[in-house]
Order: structure tokens, then sequence, then C-alpha cells
């Protein structure tokens, strides 16, 4: 038989397991996905690539980022660039590493958050009864503040140099004036289920769909709507945690039982 | 789509009839190709294969720095099989506006091929200024599956009153090209880590239903029983001409209907995108699209064709002897191949994409050159220090090497003759057949693919061929059922990779599994 010594250690060590073990899944769930995404999706409404769809998503992981394009009904879309001159302007985007110094320290904060949490419960048995839950949860919620803030933050910063001061990394994406004349923008900025979400209509003149010797005269006049230079395309780009940022909200359950202990 | 119609207008102008007066009977031909034995084949009638020539590469890169090992298999099966049975009696409107009493015989064909390719090439060389180490697989797989179904209508003169045929088909495409290692210049260096590109084409047809009426019936098969050896009948539309000895006036309109559809989709996953003039992280792009098209025709039919009565011989079916003759024509291809290549014009809708993708392709290379020339150094480098390494010229020595291997195959001149097998008892074409005759010089075996047919084969001529007749149509039935590449090889779909539980998944797992323990230790 067991003494009750016994079943008080036996109790406390499976409570502590137990938190210890269903904290470290949901953090090892939430470090594992993508943390926050940048997506944006579109159509071509006017012009030689009309209807042609273009998706595109940059998630930012713990230790790198990923991005996936797809073109669908791409027929239009590659019949517009093989029409174009590439010769028209002088490629702006040489590839390569992007800056990511920003964002390396918002990861770094965000894992210390997710350690401090876990951290935080080895001590539960000695919390004083409703200041226990305390030190996990500073740490939980500075985490969602990091999410929250500190990673599209830290995009912000990464990217400050290409984007322009005043922009936001969320702002609607802008070609190089080279390529597009008489570039118009329409945008609307609002709040979604997935965070922040911009709509824009934009439209412009191919420079290089238009003959060399025209593209002088198309700068200082538009060709009209009906050139066939005209593009157009309408989208969205939504900038916001990932739906794994649940596991990240879900973590305080691990301690329900200590936030109501003697209310 | 024009060249469709015309040419499946010409092959209803072929067709079997069946003689009104002969007895009601199915009977099946079949030609099946087992492709794990392509290379055997081409081994014993031509004295080359794959693996001879990979053999002899390999042989050429041990001569030089450059270390090579490959790998290749070939696996697939093709079946085509033809089913002739009676339909009944029908009551049409013939061209000329008379309605007939016609018999109705129905051919019906049921196509299908499958074959899968895959080649795994392991490469690794390097000097002091360039260098790689590359691990390269691809596999492909290419599907047909046609149905067709040809209806004649033949009045109680033997002449043709009206054919109808109905089809549906569905060619594709898919594989992946994968890489794994690197290549080095001093100072750049491509990495490849589970790079792979995946694609996919289809184009499909249903729905394709064309009527072919002939303004007054048409007494081919009357006048296919009365010609002798040596003597041929002609079909004309336009003129009537004392062609050989008997011509035939052959104008008909034709109408109809189809559906088509095409699609296509590249994803190239894991690609080094910085080396492309992407940004890193886009580690996944996909392009697709999709067609459909509905269309209804209407033309009229010109063509003209003959058939040249070329021999006699005899054939059992049933059990019984039946004299047959062996008629040539201008379509040299065999009845169960007409659908299959007609329908290539089916890719005319592609042709825009091609031409422009092509185009594309090449203005892209013009402009890279271009781009090369006035500014070398925003390119790779890495080309650079491949001019500059002794790569190209381990690589022609290799070349040389290669050359100087004998590869002789062992073809010379020869002929084909294809052949259709007409039964004069019951006026009808049975079954194609193909004769090649070797040269006199003659390293070329002489090879009677018609009396294989006939006779039916176990693949003696010609590895991995078999063919023969019956008049039991299950087997047909049985390949008519098959709708995907598995089916057709006779395959189980391989467990792909990446429908694999990963790594951190088994974590996953295991982390479960412990707290579910825990759970139950704590109850």
């Amino acid at each position: 038989m067991p003494s009750c010594e016994d079943v008080v250690e036996f109790r406390f060590w499976s409570h502590l397991t137990l938190r210890l073990a269903a904290t470290f899944l949901l953090l090892f769930l939430f470090f594992f996905s993508p943390l926050y995404v940048v997506s944006g999706n579109g159509e071509f409404t006017a012009g030689i690539p009309a209807k042609a769809q273009l998706e595109a998503e940059w998630s930012i992981m713990l230790t790198d980022e990923v991005g996936e394009i797809e073109i669908r009904y791409a027929t239009p879309f590659i019949e517009w660039m093989d029409e174009r001159d590439t010769g028209a302007y002088e490629i702006l985007d040489e590839g390569g590493e992007t800056p990511t110094a920003a964002l390396n320290w918002m990861r770094g904060l965000l894992v210390m958050c997710g350690i401090g949490t876990f951290a935080s419960l080895a001590h539960i048995s000695t919390w004083p009864r409703y200041k226990g839950p305390r030190l996990f949860i500073t740490f939980w919620l500075a985490g969602l503040l990091l999410i929250m803030l500190g990673l599209p933050g830290a995009i912000w910063l990464d990217q400050y140099d290409a984007l322009g001061a005043g922009q936001l990394p969320v702002e609607e994406p802008v070609p190089p004036r080279e390529d597009f004349l008489h570039f118009t923008i329409a945008s609307g900025l609002r709040l979604s289920w997935a965070g922040l979400a911009v709509d824009f209509n934009a439209s412009g003149y191919d420079r290089a769909l238009i003959d060399e010797e025209n593209r002088t005269a198309a700068e200082e006049e538009p060709p009209g709507e009906k050139h066939h230079s005209y593009i157009a395309f309408a989208g969205t780009v939504t900038a916001g945690p990932t739906r794994y940022f649940l596991w990240w909200l879900l973590l305080p359950l691990v301690i329900v039982d200590r936030l109501f202990d003697g209310a | 789509m024009r060249q469709l119609v015309v040419l499946f207008s010409c092959l209803m102008v072929l067709l079997p009839l069946s003689h009104v007066h002969a007895e009601p009977e199915t009977i099946v031909w079949w030609v099946e190709y087992d492709w794990t034995e392509a290379d055997a084949a081409a081994d014993s009638l031509a004295g080359i294969s794959i693996r001879k020539l990979v053999e002899k590469i390999e042989d050429a890169a041990e001569s030089t720095e450059i270390e090579l090992d490959i790998q290749y298999s070939l696996d697939g099966k093709s079946y085509i099989y033809s089913q002739h049975t009676d339909g009944g009696t029908e009551t049409v409107r013939g061209g000329n506006g008379v309605h007939y009493d016609t018999e109705v015989r129905v051919t019906d064909y049921a196509i299908r091929h499958a074959t899968k390719e895959t080649a795994t090439a392991i490469s690794n060389w390097g000097d002091n200024k360039a260098s790689f180490d590359v691990t390269a697989s691809a596999s492909s797989t290419q599907t047909v599956i046609i149905d067709l179904r040809v209806s004649e209508y033949v009045n109680s003169d033997l002449e043709i009153v009206m054919i109808r045929g109905e089809s549906s088909g569905d060619l594709s495409i898919e594989g992946a090209v994968k890489a794994d290692g690197f290549i080095a210049g001093k100072d750049d260096r491509i990495d490849f880590v589970n790079a792979r590109v995946d694609y996919q084409a289809s184009t499909g047809w249903s729905d394709f239903q064309l009527t072919w009426i002939p303004d007054t019936p048409l007494a081919l098969y009357g006048s296919l029983g009365e010609v002798q050896e040596g003597e041929s009948v002609r079909l004309e539309c336009s003129y009537y001409t004392n062609y050989n000895n008997r011509s035939l006036q052959s104008c008909a309109r034709i109408e109809g209907s189809y559906s088509t559809s095409q699609s296509y989709e590249v994803t190239a996953t894991n690609i080094p995108a910085g080396a492309l003039g992407l940004s890193d992280y886009w580690q996944k792009i996909t392009i697709s699209d999709s067609f459909t098209q509905e269309e209804n025709f209407e033309a009229n039919f010109s063509e003209s064709d003959y058939y040249h009565k070329a021999g006699t011989g005899m054939l059992n079916l049933s059990g019984k002897e039946r004299e047959v003759a062996f008629f040539e024509s201008d379509v040299a291809l065999p009845f169960g191949l007409i659908p299959f290549f007609s329908l290539m014009p089916l890719f005319d809708s592609f042709e825009g994409t091609e031409e422009s993708i092509g185009n594309g392709t090449q203005r892209e290379i013009e402009d890279v050159q271009r781009d090369y020339d006035e500014d070398k150094d925003r390119l790779i480098p890495i080309i650079e220090d491949f001019q500059y390494s002794t790569f190209e010229r381990e690589f022609g020595r290799m070349m040389e090497r290669f050359e100087e291997e004998e590869i002789n195959p062992k073809l010379g001149d020869y002929r084909v003759r294809y052949l259709f097998v007409y039964d004069a008892a019951s006026s009808r074409f049975l079954m194609p057949t193909a004769t090649y005759a070797g040269s006199e010089q003659g390293e070329f075996p002489e090879l009677d693919l018609g009396e294989e047919i006939i006779t039916g084969s176990e693949g003696h001529f010609v590895p991995g061929l078999k063919s023969g007749y019956s008049s039991d149509s299950g087997q047909f039935e049985i390949v008519r059922l098959m709708q995907t590449a598995q089916d057709i090889m006779g395959t189980q779909e391989e467990l792909d990779e990446e429908t694999m539980i990963s790594a951190p998944s088994w974590l996953m797992v295991s982390l479960l599994c412990g707290f579910v323990a825990v759970l139950r230790r704590r109850g």
C-alpha cells in the first residue's frame, strides 16, 4: 500500500508532467508551423494577361522564410511574358537573399517567450494563489504582442529601404515606375480575420509592350485603354498570423485550474 | 480539328461491313505489347538497345575524369482491341432522301497504352576551378485511353447508307525531374537539395459524334468482293475515272460535335531560386491552366482512297476455315491505329501556346546571351569558371571516345506494307496486318507480322508483341475497363514519398503517445 505522502507526490508529479507535456506539445506545434504569413492573390482584369490569376504566399518560419507562387490560367500570362521586350527597362531585382536581421531578433525573442512559459511551470507548486500564473501569463502576453506587432514591425524594418519611408509591410505591390507608364492604384486598408488586408485595383501601360519609337510619346500621353499595352490587375494582400497561432492562444489552458483556483 | 474530321472520315470509309445475310457473330482481334521487352526487341531487330548505349556512354566516361553512372528502365503495356458485333436493324434516311432498311454493324475499339520511363544519373567531376556532384533522376508516365465505336448502316444490296462514329479519349503525360548535389565554381556554389520539377499535361475529348452520309449509298463491299488479285477499287468524290478496274463515287456529308479539354501543370519545388535571379525564399512555383471547348462541325467529304487486292489466304475463325483477301490501302495504318494518329490534331489547340512558349524561350535565351555579352559580371560566374576549367576538354574527350565505340544498327533498307484482311464470305474487313520486308543486303530480318496476327503470336518474331483473334469478348471488356496507368501496366500505385509521415510528425505522434500515457497513469 502506498503511503499518503507517496500519493500526494505522485499526483504532484503527474500534474506537472501533464502541464509540461501539454506546453511542450503546443509550443512544438506552434514553432514548427508558419508563424506569420503575407499573402496576395488577384486577377488580371485587362490586357494580354487578362483572366490569369496569381497567388503568392510568403510564410515566416522559425528558422527561415518560404515563398510559394501559383499562376492559374497561366497561358495568357505566358503569352504576355513572351510579347514583352525585356530590354525596355533595367532589371531592378537582382534576386538573392533578403535582409532578415530584425526578423531574426524577433524570432529569438519569441523563442525566449516560449521557453519562458515552459520554464515558469517548473515552479508551479510554489506559486502563491492568485499571483501564481503571473510569470506564465507575462511570457504568454509578451509572445502575443511579438506575434501581433513585433513580426510585422520586423518585416517593415527589414524591408524599409525597398518599400520607402512611410509604407507599411502590407502596402500594395507597386511595380517599378520604369515598367509601367501612368501607373495608378486605388487601394483600401481594412481589418480582416486574416489580419491586415489591402484591396487594390492597379492599372498602367506596360512599357515593354510599346514600340521603342513610341515610348517617349507614351510617357507623356497615355496611349488609351484600348492599346494592347494597357494592363489592369485587381487583388488583395493580407498579412497576419497563421491559423497555427491558435496553438499559442491555447497555452493558458495548461494552467486554467490555477487561474481560477480559490477565486 | 479539321484534320481529325477528315481522318476520322477516312477511317469510316475503310471500316468493315457485315454481310447482311451473314450469321450474327462476334469477332475480336487484338494486339498487345509489353514495353519491358522493347530493349530486347530493338536489340534483336536492329542490333541496338538503350542498355548498350548507356554502357557505351559509361565506358566513354570511364576513360576521362568524369564519373558517370546511369540507370534506365522502361515499363508499360499497350493494348489495341477491336470487337465486331451485330447491332440489329434500323431504318435510316440516305443522302439521296430515300429511307432504307439497314442492318447495323458495330465495331468497338479500345486502345490503352501506358509506359513509365525512369532514369537516374550520378555524375561528378572537378578541378581547381569548377566542380559538380549531382544525382539527377527523371521519371515520366504516358497514358493513352481511347474508346471508339463505329456503327455502319448497310442496306440489303450491301451498300453503305450511313456511318456513325462516337468517341472519347484521354492522352496524358506526367513525370518529375529531381536533383540533389551541387555545381560549384571558384567562389560560387549552387546547391540542389531535394530540388524537383513535377509536370502534368493532358488532353481529352468526350461526346465526339460524327455522322457520315454518302450522297448515294456506296457499293464498296460488293466491289471489293468482285475484284481479282492485282486489281483495285478506288473511291472518288469529284469525278469518275477508270482507275485500273473499278471506281466508286464517295461524296458524302459529315456532321458532328465534340467537346475537348486540355490542362497542364508544372510545379518547381526547392529550386535554387537565388541562382535564377529570384529571392532565395521562393521554394515553390506552380504554373497551371485548363481549357475546355465545345464545337459542332459540318463538312463535305471529298477525299479519295484506293484498295488494292494484294493476295489471298486462309483464316481459322471459330473452328471454321474461311478464305480471306489482303487489301492494301492509301491509309497505311492498321485500323486500330488510325484513330490514335488521327487524334493528334487535337493538339492544334496547343499550337498557339507551344509556339508562344517556344518563341518566348528563344527570346529569353537571346536576352540572356545579350546580357552576358554586355555585362558578364551580372551573370552567374560559375559558367565562366566552367569555361576556364578543364571540363570542356574532358567532355570533348568523352564524346570522342563515345564516337569511337562501334554502334552500328543493323537497319538496312526495308519496306513496310500495311494490309487489311477482308473476309469475302461476310463482306467485312476483319483486321489489319503489316509486313516488313528486309533489304537484300539484309541484316534486318524479314518479318511477316501479317502472318503473326492471322495465326496469333506469342512474341516469336518481335519480343513482347502478342496478337490474336477470337470470338470471345471477355478480354475486350477487361481492356475497356482499364482507366488508369496502373490498370494498364498492372501495377499498384506507388507510395508517394510525400504521403509518408515526416520526421517531425513522428515526433508529434511520440509526444501524443506520451501525453496519453501520462493521462492513463494519472487515472
